[in-house]
C-alpha cells in the first residue's frame, strides 16, 4: 500500500480483537497509523482481508472494498481535526445519521457534549477552545457516531497526566457501555499502561506480539515509581 | 494568462464573430451582433479575468487541510457532502481573494476588450481606453479623475484581498 508520502510501505499484520481499548505500541515508522489508516478505510491495502463481525471492508481477492464513510468507525486524529468553520455542536453532529431528524440530532450532540463536560462551548468555533476542551469535543464528536469500532491516532499524547486519566477513564467506561474494541496508537509505555487492556506491539510493519500489557510491555520499576 | 491580450482578443473575435455560431445566434436572438457592443465588452474583460479566478480559486481548494476532509469521511461523509460542507466553506475567502483580484483585472483589461469591443465613446469606451485616449490626446486634466478612480478601487481591492487571506489563515 501506499501510505503518504506515496512511499511503499509492506505490512504483515493480522489479528483479532475483543471488546475492550487495545494499544497499538511501537516506535515511530512501525506502521501503526498506517494499520489504523487501513482499518478505518483512508488508505487502501494493495493486498490482504479486513473484516469486522461478519462484515468484510477489504478483500484483495474478491475485491471488495468498503470506502471509509461506509464503515461504523471513528476515527480521533492526533491533530483531532476538528472543523474550524464550525461550532462544537455543529462538530458533533456532523456523524449522526442523517436520516434522524435535526431536532434528535441537536439533542444527541448537546447530550454528549454535556457527557464530555463542555456543553457551555456548543455555540464556539474550534479556535476558541483550550486545548484540554478541544480534546473533550473531539471525543465527544467521536463518540457520538455510536461506532463499531473506535479509533485513537495517538489522541492522548498531548494531554498532561490529569486531563489523560479523566479522558482515558471515560473511553474506557464508553467502551464498556458499548462494548466496542477501541485501538488507541501511542508510543509512550506509561501511556499504554494507563488507558490499555491489551496490546499489539508492531516494528517495521509486523505484528510482534499480542497479549497482555503486563507480558509484552512490562513497565520498568522507575516507570512505575512515576 | 500566457496568451497576449491582443491574441486572446483576437480569438475570442473570431469565436464570436458575426459569422460564427455564437454570433449568429447571438445576433438571431437580439437583434444586433455581439461584438463591438457593450455585451462584448463585459465578455471580453470576463474572459480575461477568468484565469486569474480559476487558478485563485484551484489553490484555495487544494490548500484545505486534507485532514479535515479524512475526518469529514470517517464521520460518514460522502464526496459530495465532504465537497460541500467542508471544502468548499474552507475555500471560500481564498475564492472570494480571487474573484476580488479578477475583478481588478476586468476593471484594467485593455487589449481584449479592445478587440472584441473597439473603443467606441460612449458605447464600448472602457475606463482604460478612455485614460488612454486621453493620454493620447495631451488631455491629461480629463483622464486624472479616472486615474484617481481607477487607483482608489485597485488599492480598495488589494486591502481586501489581504484581509480575506488573514482571516483565512487565522483560521
Amino acid at each position: 500500500m501506499r501510505p503518504p508520502g506515496n512511499a511503499h510501505f509492506s505490512l504483515e499484520v493480522a489479528f483479532e480483537l475483543r471488546q475492550g481499548v487495545h494499544v497499538l505500541f511501537g516506535p515511530s515508522g512501525a506502521g501503526k497509523s498506517t494499520i489504523v489508516a487501513a482499518i478505518a478505510g483512508l488508505l487502501r491495502p494493495d493486498a490482504g482481508r479486513i473484516a469486522f463481525g461478519e462484515e468484510v471492508w477489504f478483500d484483495a481477492q474478491r475485491s471488495i472494498w468498503l470506502p471509509a464513510n461506509a464503515r461504523k468507525v471513528s476515527l480521533v486524529f492526533q491533530s483531532l481535526a476538528l472543523f474550524p468553520h464550525m461550532s462544537a455542536l455543529a462538530n458533533v453532529e456532523y456523524g449522526l445519521p442523517r436520516t434522524l431528524s435535526r431536532v434528535e440530532r441537536r439533542e444527541r450532540a448537546m447530550a454528549m457534549l454535556q457527557r464530555m463536560q463542555v456543553a457551555h462551548l456548543a455555540p464556539r468555533r474550534p479556535a476558541t477552545f483550550s486545548g484540554g476542551e478541544a480534546q473533550r469535543v473531539a471525543l465527544a464528536r467521536a463518540f457520538a457516531r455510536e461506532p463499531s469500532l473506535l479509533l485513537l491516532d495517538e489522541s492522548f499524547s498531548a494531554m498532561d497526566r490529569k486531563l489523560r486519566s479523566e479522558l482515558g477513564a471515560e473511553l474506557r467506561r464508553y467502551v464498556e457501555e458499548r462494548s466496542i474494541p477501541a485501538i488507541l496508537i501511542t508510543h509512550h509505555r506509561m501511556e499504554a499502561h494507563a488507558l490499555g487492556e491489551s496490546i499489539l506491539l508492531v516494528e517495521g510493519g509486523r505484528i510482534l506480539g499480542q497479549g497482555a500489557l503486563s507480558e509484552l510491555l512490562p513497565l520498568g520499576a522507575r516507570e512505575e515509581g512515576g | 494568462m500566457v496568451f497576449p491580450p491582443t491574441v486572446l482578443g483576437y480569438y475570442v473575435l473570431v469565436a464570436l464573430g458575426r459569422t460564427s455560431f455564437v454570433g449568429r445566434s447571438y445576433e438571431a436572438l437580439t437583434g444586433s451582433s455581439i461584438v463591438f457592443s457593450e455585451a462584448g465588452a463585459v465578455v471580453a474583460a470576463l474572459l480575461g479575468a477568468l484565469p486569474m479566478v480559476v487558478m485563485s480559486a484551484r489553490a484555495a481548494l487544494e490548500n484545505v487541510d486534507p485532514l479535515l476532509l479524512q475526518a469529514a469521511r470517517t464521520l460518514g461523509a460522502g464526496a459530495f457532502r465532504t465537497f460541500f460542507t467542508v471544502r468548499l466553506p474552507l475555500a471560500t475567502s481564498g475564492i472570494a481573494a480571487g474573484i476580488m483580484l479578477g475583478y481588478a483585472r476586468a476593471l484594467g483589461d485593455f487589449g481584449v476588450t479592445l478587440m472584441v469591443a473597439g473603443n467606441i465613446p460612449g458605447e464600448t469606451q472602457t475606463a482604460s481606453l478612455a485614460i488612454y485616449d486621453a493620454i493620447q490626446a495631451n488631455r491629461e486634466e480629463s483622464a486624472s479623475g479616472m486615474i484617481v478612480m481607477l487607483s482608489a478601487v485597485a488599492v480598495a481591492l488589494l486591502y481586501g484581498t489581504q484581509k480575506l487571506a488573514r482571516s483565512h489563515r487565522v483560521r
